[in-house]
């Protein structure tokens, strides 16, 4: 069974270089350059067990993408938020984990593995 | 009956007590109302003396609103270009992490290439040391500094700081030596007591002359501590006092490189943590650095 995560980020080489990282670990892998280029890759019925959010973002922000999936069944998905900006506070659901730029691949992976559940779907 | 004299002596004296004070009831009128010409110059002299003394107030207001949002813009960029920074730099270590494996299994990863590797990732490792400075110098400078605090064996903490400078001791030619201790627990931010300790162990290597470096951790009582002992270059005692300042350096730019930072954000974080940060050292005999903080058990 395959953990699947979406990569949002609209920095393609930080993409490429999850989505390789991500690939060769064994997780099935989707990108997106930003918020509304995931949410229609959504709405297509790619469902991720886990995304990993960018939040500085051009057009649809981190936060814009968090609150329009917040209140639909695609809340329920859990979100690793990547940021560079100093002062997040609380997390709005459904962000569960914070990687604070630069971050390495062993943390990387510990929030991943505190978060993800892998489908329990047949 | 006051003579003219006293008169205009009380007088000006009155003026001289308005005009310290930022006020001047003097008109022209009333210089014109004087009944000679010293008097009427005496007091058109205080009167430009005030005219000239506010002048000089609303310039200095002026240059201090000035220096006040050159700060505030200086701040800003800090803490624009130290975020920028940050994205590059998490896809230089997730690739730099990486890599060693890939080039294992591609059967590339002979000496020269190791070596190579762990040349790039000092850089790299250096390089977000930096980026980290700058970003915890914009964050203490707009008060958004903030700890989070575990249960926590200090000594384990300071020992795997030690472990991990490893191998910058030895390439600069220091032997590193670790004072065992028996555990010390209490509640500690670990990764800013860490970055204390790297801070300390780092300035240690750089400023030690390839000479013995020492590491250890003390209890006493409600508080506790860990100093970092080198032989190097030391600190005149005028300098003692400035090198925990920002920007500030003892040692001089063209020979020693660095951003003036670690000491002063090393003491920010100490202080956050409701502690102290101290250095007793003398000229080419070297520098003891303590940190002093709560238990907290």
């Amino acid at each position: 069974m395959t953990t699947n995560i979406m990569v949002i980020d609209d920095d393609p080489d930080l993409r490429e270089t999850l989505r390789v990282l991500l690939v060769e670990n064994g997780f099935g892998v989707s990108e997106a350059a930003g918020g509304q280029e995931a949410l229609d890759l959504l709405a297509a019925g790619r469902r991720p067990n886990l995304i990993l959010l960018d939040l500085t973002m051009p057009e649809m922000s981190g936060w814009q993408f968090l609150l329009r999936i917040r209140d639909t069944d695609l809340g329920t998905i859990p979100v690793v938020i990547m940021t560079a900006r100093p002062a997040v506070g609380t997390l709005p659901p459904p962000a569960k984990e914070l990687l604070r730029k630069p971050f390495d691949r062993a943390t990387l992976f510990a929030a991943i593995a505190r978060c993800a559940s892998p489908d329990p779907s047949p | 009956m006051r003579s003219a004299e006293q008169r205009l002596v009380e007088q000006v004296l009155q003026h001289i007590g308005e005009i310290s004070v930022g006020r001047c009831s003097i008109t022209d009128e009333m210089i014109a109302a004087e009944r000679d010409a010293s008097s009427q110059e005496i007091m058109a002299g205080l009167l430009m003396l005030h005219e000239d003394l506010e002048y000089g107030r609303q310039r200095q207001s002026a240059l201090l609103e000035e220096l006040r949002r050159a700060v505030h813009v200086r701040d800003e960029f800090l803490s624009v270009a130290s975020h920028e920074l940050r994205t590059p730099i998490t896809t230089l270590v997730l690739q730099i992490d990486d890599l060693p494996r890939l080039l294992e299994q591609k059967g590339a990863l002979d000496n020269d290439t190791t070596r190579r590797m762990k040349t790039i990732r000092r850089q790299v490792d250096r390089l977000t040391a930096l980026v980290t400075a700058l970003v915890d110098v914009s964050r203490i400078t707009s008060g958004k500094l903030s700890l989070s605090k575990e249960h926590a064996d200090l000594v384990e903490i300071v020992r795997s700081v030690a472990e991990r400078f490893g191998d910058d001791a030895q390439r600069s030619g220091s032997s590193l030596r670790f004072a065992d201790h028996e555990p010390i627990w209490g509640e500690f931010d670990v990764s800013r007591v860490d970055q204390v300790a790297t801070n300390l162990l780092s300035n240690a290597i750089r400023y030690g002359l390839g000479k013995p470096i020492a590491v250890g951790v003390a209890a006493n009582g409600q508080r506790c501590s860990f100093w970092v002992a080198d032989q190097g270059i030391g600190i005149p005692p005028e300098h003692q006092t400035r090198i925990f300042q920002q920007f500030e350096r003892a040692a001089p730019s063209t020979n020693y490189s660095g951003l003036g930072l670690g000491l002063w954000i090393s003491r920010q974080l100490v202080e956050a943590m409701g502690g102290t940060i101290s250095v007793r050292s003398a000229v080419d005999a070297g520098s003891v650095f303590t940190v002093e903080i709560p238990h907290q058990t």
